[in-house]
């Protein structure tokens, strides 16, 4: 087991924290014992609970991981069933996804479908960067995609990439994969690669939020490598729980900052007592914060190193945005689906697809910001 | 006093707060030859010293020994009048030589510094050794093996102390790094690598008027007087090696060429060599002086991690993750509501190299004035007064400079050279 700790070192607030590795990263959970899971013991199995959870999940969703679901999936070619339950809930819901974000989600953003297709339009080219024309506009190649109206969860994902719909039919010109729903079946080309890692750690949180749920807590920190992270109830001496970027950022950089919330910022800071904690904090040198209240965050962008890592599924070339994206709302999987979807398409379609989701904002934080 | 000298001072006076050194001087003894404890038992005394060769290096040293207050520098001498006229205005009272021999007769000498080209290091040292004095002696030791050997068994001959230049080994970082090496914590030394790339001529101003001083001011260009890069550059970065792994190399292959500087020169402006140890550890030095951007770097790479010596940090090989969670429990069980800071891009245990390192030494003092060369004056002047030579510090200084005579053999004789035993001492 990973890491654990109790503690009731402050009476009025005694917590439990697990860690540990998962997902090629590091997952961490802070709760406030309650319900059933109340002392040392319980919160210790609670622990546990947790991590075989997770570790469930990654042995499912890890494409690294030649005996996963996945990676077998990426290595078969034409028409398979698809193993489990929730490996086809997260490919119908990623179908649902690349819909509404208007093609810029995409869980075979990584395919390569330059390879398997002949007189395409050009818009070919997967992750090993062979370019596509530079003609190829992401906005305007984003218009060709098929739209959906309203909320993401309105629609149908019954033809994946495509305008023919059903098992046997004639595939979008470019699709590197296709679901087949009576039968649980997919159906993908060669190249393609379906590469969960843009939603397996908000699922996973959804799912620890079902466990502590259960076991009776209502207060609780989760966060998934810094990227994903869920707050459930609120912290124990607050009103919410409050996140930081790992960098400060502070918010006279940034015009995109909320000025309302680093105004309180400078009051947060407070001992139970009620004394200020911070003297003479003034809300313009404050650094970014988020709160998260019953809601979920998460983050995407360059990666610790400054590099990009996520693919624009319209150009198949890596994003390079200059903002990092954070999206807020209330579930963990739409929040990463979306940070990415955000950051991989252009800043003027931020309205439009933003829109498919009710209930979702996001924060651009520019890159300069962090340095 | 400038704001340098008071700097200076107050560095070695900080010597002996840096509680982690107390640890590391007894694992390397010859540091506690220079630490405020040692220079205390000296009260009362002073090393009435000599400095041979007030050129480029034996100029910083009489700047240093200035700000040494158990040291006397009372004779200056070169051959060069213009050098020594500039040393002189600095120590006014000294008495002034053009003939080293002269100076070895002085009875007031108790010491010298003999900071002059590399050919003339062997015959001044034996003759200072056998006039009785003390001696401290530029790096590299001196110009073949063999000669190395002699000065270090007249050393034992004569009972009289012989330091090397090697200052690296008097660097507060190093030796804290060394420390920890040697302790195993980062794992087996798996490589030791360093490099020295320039990007200029390598030459000094030879005044317009008197061209033919141009051999005396040169003399790093010619093979009479120096063997290039690995004499000049190499000893000091050898030395590294040694000190991490505990072992000497067996061997070395080398290759070296005028790539650049054609101008007359007999020294080679690109150099490479390995060196390998008994369990086959590679070790490599490279240097060119036509292109600088790699720069300077010294790094032992051990198993679990990088040390890079004069970036003064250790970069692990995995990366360890550090959310501000554990803030929000410290601050939770003070009763503070607290924000905590983790959010960014996912941190990633496979690709997250540790960027920014571990600093080896806090407040470590940049540049000449914090790599070790005050603390190896010191360590000199000490032992002058108390005529103990410092331990292993020799041993070091001889190794390094036999492994850069080595290494130039190898280029010059392009074939793999053998540590050979009777150069074991
Ligand atoms: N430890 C270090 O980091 C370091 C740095 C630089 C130089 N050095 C070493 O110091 C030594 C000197 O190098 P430098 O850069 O100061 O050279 P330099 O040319 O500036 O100084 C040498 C001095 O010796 C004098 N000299 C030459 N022949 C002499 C003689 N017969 N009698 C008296 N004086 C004589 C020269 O006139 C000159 O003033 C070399 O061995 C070099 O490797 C060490």
């Amino acid at each position: 087991m990973g890491d654990f700790y109790f503690s009731e070192k402050n009476p009025r607030a005694p917590i439990a924290f697990c860690a540990f590795d998962a997902m090629h990263t590091r997952f961490e959970a802070l709760w406030v014992p309650d319900g059933g899971c109340l002392v040392y013991d319980e919160c210790r199995a609670l622990a546990e609970r947790i991590e075989s959870e997770i570790l469930r999940m990654d042995a499912i969703f890890n494409r690294h991981d030649p005996a996963s679901p996945v990676a077998r999936l990426n290595g078969s070619r034409g028409r398979v069933k698809v193993e489990g339950e929730e490996l086809w809930f997260l490919l119908e819901l990623g179908e649902q996804f690349r819909k509404a974000s208007l093609g810029y989600f995409d869980i075979a953003a990584l395919s390569n479908r330059g390879s398997a297709l002949q007189g395409s339009s050009g818009r070919s080219a997967g992750a090993s960067g062979a370019a596509p024309g530079a003609a190829e506009d992401a906005a305007c190649a984003s218009r060709e995609m098929p739209r959906t109206e309203g909320p993401w969860a309105a629609e149908d994902a019954a033809d994946a990439y495509g305008e023919v719909p059903g098992p046997g039919g004639a595939w979008a010109a470019e699709a590197p994969f296709r679901l087949i729903h009576g039968s649980h079946e997919i159906e993908t080309r060669r190249g393609c690669i379906l590469d969960f890692g843009a939603i397996a750690k908000g699922y996973a949180l959804e799912r620890v939020r079902k466990i502590l749920d259960e076991a009776g807590v209502r207060n609780a920190l989760l966060n998934f490598g810094g990227s994903s992270a869920l707050g459930m109830g609120h912290h124990p001496l607050g009103p919410h729980w409050e996140v930081r970027p790992a960098t400060p950022v502070p918010c006279e950089n940034s015009a995109l900052l909320h000025t309302e919330q680093a105004e309180e910022r400078g009051a947060d800071r407070q001992t139970e007592a009620g004394e200020s904690a911070e003297e003479g904090v003034t809300p313009k040198k404050v650094e970014r914060c988020f709160r998260l209240l019953d809601s979920a965050m998460s983050v995407s962008g360059k990666n610790r190193e400054g590099r990009d890592h996520i693919v624009n599924p319209i150009t198949g070339r890596m994003a390079g945005a200059k903002a990092d994206i954070v999206v807020q709302g209330r579930s963990a999987i739409i929040c990463e689906a979306l940070s990415t979807a955000l950051y991989a398409a252009p800043s003027e379609l931020h309205k439009e697809i933003i829109a498919n989701f009710g209930g979702y904002t996001f924060t651009a934080l520019p890159r300069e910001a962090l340095q | 006093m400038n704001k340098d000298n008071i700097n200076r001072r107050a560095f070695l006076e900080r010597l002996g707060s840096i509680g982690a050194l107390t640890a590391a001087a007894g694992a390397f003894p010859w540091f506690q030859s220079c630490t405020p404890k040692a220079t205390d038992e000296t009260k009362g005394n002073v090393a009435r010293l000599g400095i041979i060769g007030p050129g480029s290096r034996g100029l910083l040293h009489i700047r240093h020994l200035l700000d040494i207050d158990n040291a006397k520098i009372v004779a200056l001498c070169d051959n060069y009048p213009a050098n020594l006229e500039k040393a002189a205005a600095l120590v006014p009272g000294a008495k002034l030589y053009t003939d080293w021999r002269k100076l070895l007769e002085d009875k007031e000498v108790d010491g010298v510094i003999i900071a002059t080209p590399l050919h003339l290091h062997y015959e001044m040292t034996i003759a200072a050794l056998e006039a009785g004095k003390h001696v401290f002696c530029e790096k590299a030791m001196a110009y073949t093996q063999e000669q190395c050997l002699e000065m270090y068994r007249k050393h034992q001959q004569t009972g009289k102390v012989l330091i090397i230049g090697q200052q690296r080994m008097f660097d507060p970082k190093y030796l804290l790094a060394m420390k920890r090496i040697r302790s195993g914590e980062f794992g087996p030394v798996v490589n030791v690598r360093g490099y020295w790339f320039r990007n200029g001529d390598w030459r000094r101003e030879v005044p317009a008027d008197h061209p033919e001083l141009e051999r005396h001011i040169n003399w790093r260009l010619y093979r009479e007087y120096s063997r290039g890069l690995m004499t000049e550059l190499a000893c000091h970065q050898l030395q590294n090696g040694t000190w991490a792994t505990g072992m000497l190399p067996e061997k070395v292959i080398g290759t070296g060429n005028l790539v650049y500087w054609k101008d007359g020169r007999e020294v080679q402006d690109s150099v490479c060599c390995i060196y390998t140890f008994p369990n086959g550890v590679n070790m490599t030095f490279e240097s060119v002086i036509s292109n600088k951007h790699l720069g300077m770097g010294e790094s032992i790479l051990c198993k679990e991690a990088t040390i890079d010596l004069p970036g003064n940090r250790i970069y692990r090989e995995h990366a360890t993750y550090k959310s501000g969670m554990h803030h929000l429990i410290t601050d939770i069980e003070k009763g503070i509501f607290s924000s905590t800071a983790f959010a960014g891009t996912s941190w990633a245990a496979d690709n997250n190299r540790d960027l920014h390192g571990e600093v080896i030494l806090e407040d470590a003092v940049p540049g000449i004035e914090g790599d070790g060369s005050i603390e190896l004056m010191q360590t000199f002047c000490n032992s002058v007064i108390s005529g103990e030579q410092p331990k292993d510090v020799l041993e070091e200084g001889y190794y390094g400079s036999i492994l850069c005579l080595m290494g130039d053999d190898a280029i010059l004789q392009e074939r793999t050279v053998k540590m050979e035993k009777d150069w074991i001492i």
